[in-house]
C-alpha cells in the first residue's frame, strides 16, 4: 500500500471514528425511543418499531410534555435576549468609550464567572423562596441572564473590536447618538457575531438542569431537562421509551436553530466595511 | 464657515504615558476656503480634525465657527458633532457595509427625519455630480476603492454641510485614480463654497489643493501660508525639505565676513551671498548655517566661469522629462536637476546656486 492511499484511508477512518463517537448516543436515544421495549440490545429480545412512546409523550395528561417545552422555549428564548441586550450595551461601552478600570471590570466579569453553579443554588433557592418566586419564569431568567452574561460580554467584545471604530466616527458626523450608532450600525454590521451568541446563551438555558431542578416544583415553569429526568412509569419504574422519545424531539428546535442561525453566523457581513 | 482655533491643546493618556498631539495651535480658516493641513505621521493633523469635527474634545483653547462656540473647556462648552453640520471623508471611506449604495449616501438625511420625496431628490443629485447613479442598489463590498471614494464622498457633501473635512482620502487609491480624483475634488470644492479641511502627509496633494497650506511638526504649527509661499519663503529647513520633490539640498556651511562680501563655505566650495541675503545673515549671527538650494536651481554648466564648483556624479536617475542628478563634492553631496541627458556616472562636471535662490536656516 502505497503512502498516498494510507494516508487517506486514516483520513477516512479518523473521519468516521469522529462522526460515530459524539452520535452513537445519539442514535441510541432515537431507537429506543422508536423500540417497543428499551432492551432491544440483548438476546432474548428483537428490535420493534413502534411510535407509541412518542404518542404517550405527547398524548398523555400526565406528562405534561408541551408545558415542558413551551416553558423551556419561554425561559431559553427570554434568557438569550436580555443577556444579549445588555452584553451588546455593555461590549460597546468597553470597545468605544474610554472610562477608568475598564480591564479590571473585565477581569472582574471573567472571575464571577468561574463560579461553580452548585456553591450558588443553595443561595439562590432561599432568595427565590424569599421573592415567591419560586416555580416561576423569572426565577429561572434571572439566574440564567446572569450565567450567560460573562459570555456573552467577552464574546461580543471580541466581536465590536473587529468593527473599524471609523464607522462610529462616521455615525457621529453623519448625526446620530451613540445609542443611534449601536442600533443602526453596530447591531446590522455584528449580526453574525450576536446571532450567535444569543444562539450560545439559548442552548445554554436550554440544556441547564440544576437550577430549573432547584428553583422549580411542577409543570407550570418547569424545563425540559428535568421534566425528563422526572418522568416516571405508572408502577414507579423508570419508563425508557417515553424518555428516549422525548429526548428525541427536544433536540428537534436546537437543531432547527442551529440550522437558521448558521447561515446568518457564516455570512461575512463585515465584508466591504473599510478598504481591504 | 469660518474656523478659529485659539490655543488649542490636545493631550491623550495612553499606556506610555501623556502624549500631547496638538500644541497650542492657534489658525483662521476663511469661509469657502480650502484648507490643508500637512505634515508627517504622528504630526496631530488628523487630530486636529477631530477636534474640528467634534469627535475629540480639546484639553485647552477654543474652537469657532463663525462666532459660534462649538468647543472651549474652560467655558465647559462643547457641542457634538451632530450638532456641529460637519461632514468627513475617511481614509478608510467608512461606508455601512450593511446598507447599499443608495441607503449609504442617503444615512445622515434618513438620522434627521427628512422626507422620502427630499431625500430621493438629493441623493440622485449628488450621484449624478459624482457619476455613480448606476451603482445605487450595490453593496460596498460590490466596489472598486474608486467607486466607495466617490460614495463617501457622496455621503459627505449630500446634506450641503457647513463645513468638509477630509481625512487623507486619497491615501488607498492607485497613483493614477489619485490624480483624477483630486482634480474632481478641487472641482467640487468650488462649486459647493464649502470651507474644506483637508488632511494628508502628501506635499504634491497639498500644492495641488490647497488655497493655504498649515505644515505642522510634533503637534507644532510651523508655517502656514499659500503653496507658493512654502515653496518660495520657507520659514525653516523642516518645511524646505518637506516640501517639493525631490526635496531642497541642505548643506552645512561656514559663515565668513569679508568687508562688504558674506561668503558661505562648506569642504573647498565658497559661495558668495547676493547683497540683498547678507543682510539676513547678519541677523543670524551665528558662525554655522544650513544652506538650502532647490535641485531646480542648481545649473550645470558645459564649460567654467567664475564662482563654479566642480563635483562627480555619483548616481544618474532619469525622471522622463527631467534627470535627477546626484553630484559629489567633497564630504557633501548636491542634488540636481537638469533637463539634458547626455550624463555619464563619475563624470566631473561643473554647477553654480543660482543667486538670490539660496535659503538659509538655523542651524
Amino acid at each position: 500500500m502505497n503512502e498516498g492511499r494510507l494516508k487517506s484511508l486514516l483520513l477516512v477512518i479518523g473521519g468516521i471514528v469522529t462522526f460515530l463517537v459524539p452520535l452513537t448516543p445519539f442514535f441510541y436515544m432515537v431507537l429506543t425511543g422508536l423500540s417497543e421495549h428499551h432492551d432491544f440490545l440483548s438476546a432474548d429480545k428483537s428490535f420493534v418499531f413502534t411510535l407509541s412512546h412518542f404518542h404517550a409523550v405527547l398524548a398523555s395528561e400526565s406528562s405534561h410534555f408541551m408545558a415542558f417545552v413551551r416553558n423551556t422555549l419561554i425561559v431559553s428564548a427570554a434568557s438569550a435576549v436580555i443577556s444579549v441586550c445588555i452584553a451588546s450595551m455593555a461590549a460597546y461601552a468597553v470597545t468605544r468609550l474610554s472610562f477608568r478600570g475598564k480591564m479590571a471590570f473585565m477581569l472582574v466579569i471573567l472571575a464571577l464567572s468561574m463560579f461553580p453553579p452548585i456553591s450558588l443554588v443553595g443561595y439562590l433557592f432561599k432568595l427565590m423562596s424569599g421573592l415567591g418566586w419560586i416555580n416561576t419564569y423569572q426565577a429561572l431568567v434571572f439566574p440564567y441572564v446572569a450565567w450567560t452574561l460573562p459570555l456573552s460580554l467577552w464574546i461580543l467584545v471580541s466581536y465590536f473590536s473587529n468593527i473599524p471604530r471609523d464607522l462610529d466616527r462616521a455615525g457621529l458626523v453623519d448625526g446620530c447618538s451613540r445609542l443611534q450608532i449601536l442600533i443602526k450600525v453596530i447591531f446590522p454590521v455584528a449580526a453574525p457575531g450576536i446571532f450567535s451568541t444569543a444562539l450560545l446563551s439559548f442552548i445554554f438555558a436550554f440544556n441547564e438542569f440544576m437550577f430549573a431542578l432547584m428553583l422549580t416544583t411542577d409543570y407550570s415553569a418547569r424545563t425540559i431537562p428535568v421534566g425528563i429526568a422526572l418522568f416516571e412509569g405508572l408502577h414507579g419504574q423508570i419508563p425508557w421509551g417515553e424518555i428516549m422519545a422525548a429526548a428525541t424531539m427536544t433536540t428537534i428546535p436546537v437543531v432547527i436553530l442551529a440550522l437558521i442561525f448558521q447561515r446568518r453566523i457564516i455570512q461575512g457581513l463585515t465584508r466591504g466595511a473599510v478598504k481591504g | 464657515m469660518k474656523i478659529v482655533c485659539r490655543h488649542l491643546r490636545k493631550r491623550f493618556l495612553t499606556m506610555r504615558g501623556v502624549v500631547e498631539a496638538v500644541k497650542d495651535l492657534s489658525l483662521e480658516v476663511e469661509k469657502g476656503e480650502f484648507f490643508v493641513f500637512l505634515g508627517p505621521s504622528g504630526c496631530g493633523k488628523s487630530t486636529l480634525l477631530n477636534l474640528t469635527a467634534g469627535l475629540e474634545k480639546p484639553t485647552d483653547g477654543e474652537i469657532l465657527f463663525n462666532d459660534r462656540i462649538v468647543a472651549a473647556p474652560k467655558k465647559k462648552i462643547f457641542i457634538p458633532p451632530r450638532e456641529r453640520n460637519v461632514a468627513m471623508v475617511f481614509q478608510s471611506y467608512a461606508l455601512y457595509p450593511h446598507l447599499n449604495v443608495f441607503e449609504n449616501i442617503a444615512f445622515p438625511l434618513r438620522v434627521s427625519k427628512e422626507k422620502d420625496r427630499e431625500i430621493n431628490k438629493s441623493v440622485q443629485e449628488v450621484s449624478t455630480m459624482l457619476g455613480i447613479r448606476d451603482l445605487m442598489e450595490r453593496k460596498p463590498g460590490e466596489l472598486s476603492g474608486g467607486q466607495r471614494q466617490r460614495v463617501s464622498i457622496a455621503r459627505a457633501i449630500v446634506r450641503r454641510p457647513d463645513v468638509f473635512l477630509l481625512d487623507e482620502p486619497l491615501s488607498n487609491l492607485d497613483a493614477q485614480l489619485r490624480m483624477s480624483t483630486r482634480g474632481e475634488l478641487k472641482r467640487l470644492q468650488r462649486e459647493l463654497e464649502v470651507t474644506t479641511l483637508y488632511v494628508t502627509h502628501d506635499q504634491t496633494e497639498a500644492m495641488t489643493l490647497g488655497d493655504r497650506v498649515a505644515v505642522l511638526k510634533d503637534g507644532f504649527l510651523v508655517q502656514v501660508g499659500t503653496p507658493a509661499e512654502l515653496y518660495e519663503k520657507p520659514k525653516s529647513s523642516f518645511v524646505a525639505t518637506f516640501i517639493g520633490s525631490p526635496p531642497m539640498n541642505l548643506i552645512l556651511a561656514q559663515v565668513k565676513q569679508e568687508e562688504e562680501r558674506v561668503i558661505l563655505s562648506f569642504d573647498d566650495v565658497s559661495v558668495v551671498l547676493p547683497p540683498e541675503q547678507t543682510e539676513k545673515i547678519r541677523g543670524m549671527a551665528k558662525e554655522d548655517v544650513l544652506m538650502g538650494i532647490r535641485p531646480e536651481h542648481v545649473t550645470l554648466l558645459e564649460q567654467e566661469r567664475e564662482s563654479t564648483y566642480s563635483g562627480r556624479l555619483s548616481s544618474i536617475e532619469p525622471l522622463g522629462r527631467e534627470t535627477l542628478l546626484r553630484i559629489r563634492t567633497g564630504q557633501k553631496e548636491v542634488v540636481a536637476l537638469s533637463s539634458h541627458k547626455h550624463y555619464h556616472l563619475n563624470e566631473t562636471v561643473r554647477f553654480f546656486f543660482e543667486p538670490g535662490r539660496i535659503h538659509l536656516f538655523d542651524y
